[in-house]
């Protein structure tokens, strides 16, 4: 699905009701929803046409996207905006909420979105270290801490009791690089946020199995296996200060479930 | 369906005891090396998000697959 070079983040959610694909790139500044095979449904925003610099107008390289129980689409957004956008099934604007800052309701890059059945919205706000929740009309209800740069999150169904994953980046600064027990790693977590298991992370990055670059996207499948993929080009500089990029790093890679 | 059940944790044990498993618990995993297979001289080059569909297909997003 790579349709043209883009930049860090584009991202992509799927729709289990009837199998279309959200892609969120933040290269482009669009939200484009596809089916399977690769057909373009519906686009919002407009290509290579960003909105000002922390204007609260959508976008300004959005990240990611999820739906509500009704079908409504919300599109965190982003690197250079820092709001959540809410759109009708049909890709009308309603209503945005968010600004920079550490308050509740205020966010430091705005990097993933998830959703449950419910209808709340939990939003990573990776730079404030945090994921908040809140509702469909962006009320603020909630937030989870104890995590570390969450920049992957997934919401794992289970009906009222939904579970998430977060994938979390490492220490991203020359002074705590070496810190350990810090990811990059996934952690998963209840609805309250309370952590049920860490993956990985406590060694830092790395590119052996059980430890991780960059997780960046998370999906699961039907068996309970989880997929990661990892910015791991991008995020290598981040990761590794001072060495040079190797010639190849994992980008994907699959965890199977243990029954 | 005897002989598969006697046989299934062995072989269960075999792959835990040579793979590495992260997570406690309920949610145990083991890490699966090398999973997607690509057309020789692709790879992925930073896969920013993926998605699953209702047949578990898996759809990788991706700025570049080839060199």
């Amino acid at each position: 699905m790579g349709r043209r070079p883009v930049r860090a983040g584009p991202t992509a959610s799927t729709s289990t009701a009837d199998d279309t694909l959200y892609c969120t790139d933040d290269g482009d500044h669009t939200v484009r929803k596809i089916t399977t095979e690769g057909k373009v449904l519906l686009t919002i925003g407009v290509p290579n046409k960003p909105a000002p610099f922390l204007s609260g107008q959508p976008f300004n390289r959005c990240t990611h996207t999820a739906l509500s129980p009704k079908g409504e689409i919300y599109v965190s957004d982003g690197y250079g905006n820092s709001c959540v956008h809410k759109y009708s099934p049909d890709g009308k604007h309603l209503m945005c909420w968010g600004t920079t800052g550490t308050d509740p309701g205020q966010f430091n890059i705005v990097h993933n979105i998830a959703t449950d059945e419910d209808g709340w919205v939990y939003v990573a706000d990776r730079e404030n270290h945090r994921v908040q929740v809140f509702d469909g009309g962006g009320k603020y209800e909630a937030q989870w801490n104890n995590m570390h740069r969450p920049c992957a999150l997934y919401c794992c169904g289970g009906g009222k009791n939904p579970q998430f994953i977060i994938g979390e980046l490492g220490p991203g600064m020359p002074v705590n690089s070496k810190h350990t027990n810090i990811g990059p790693r996934l952690s998963i977590v209840d609805k309250k946020g309370a952590v049920i298991a860490r993956l990985g992370g406590e060694h830092g990055p790395g590119q052996e199995p059980g430890r991780f670059l960059s997780p960046h996207g998370l999906a699961v499948d039907s068996k309970g296996c989880i997929y990661v993929g990892e910015v791991s080009y991008t995020n290598w500089s981040g990761t590794h200060p001072g060495v040079p990029v190797p010639k190849y790093l994992r980008s994907l890679q699959k965890l199977e479930k243990v029954a | 369906m005897i002989m598969m059940r006697a046989w299934r944790p062995a072989v269960r044990q075999e792959e835990e005891r040579m793979s590495v498993i992260l997570g406690t618990g309920e949610h145990r995993y083991r890490v699966v090396e090398n999973w997607a297979k690509l057309p020789d001289g692709w790879e992925f080059r930073d896969v920013a998000a993926v998605a699953v569909d209702s047949k578990d297909r898996v759809y990788v997003f991706t700025a570049a697959s080839t060199r």
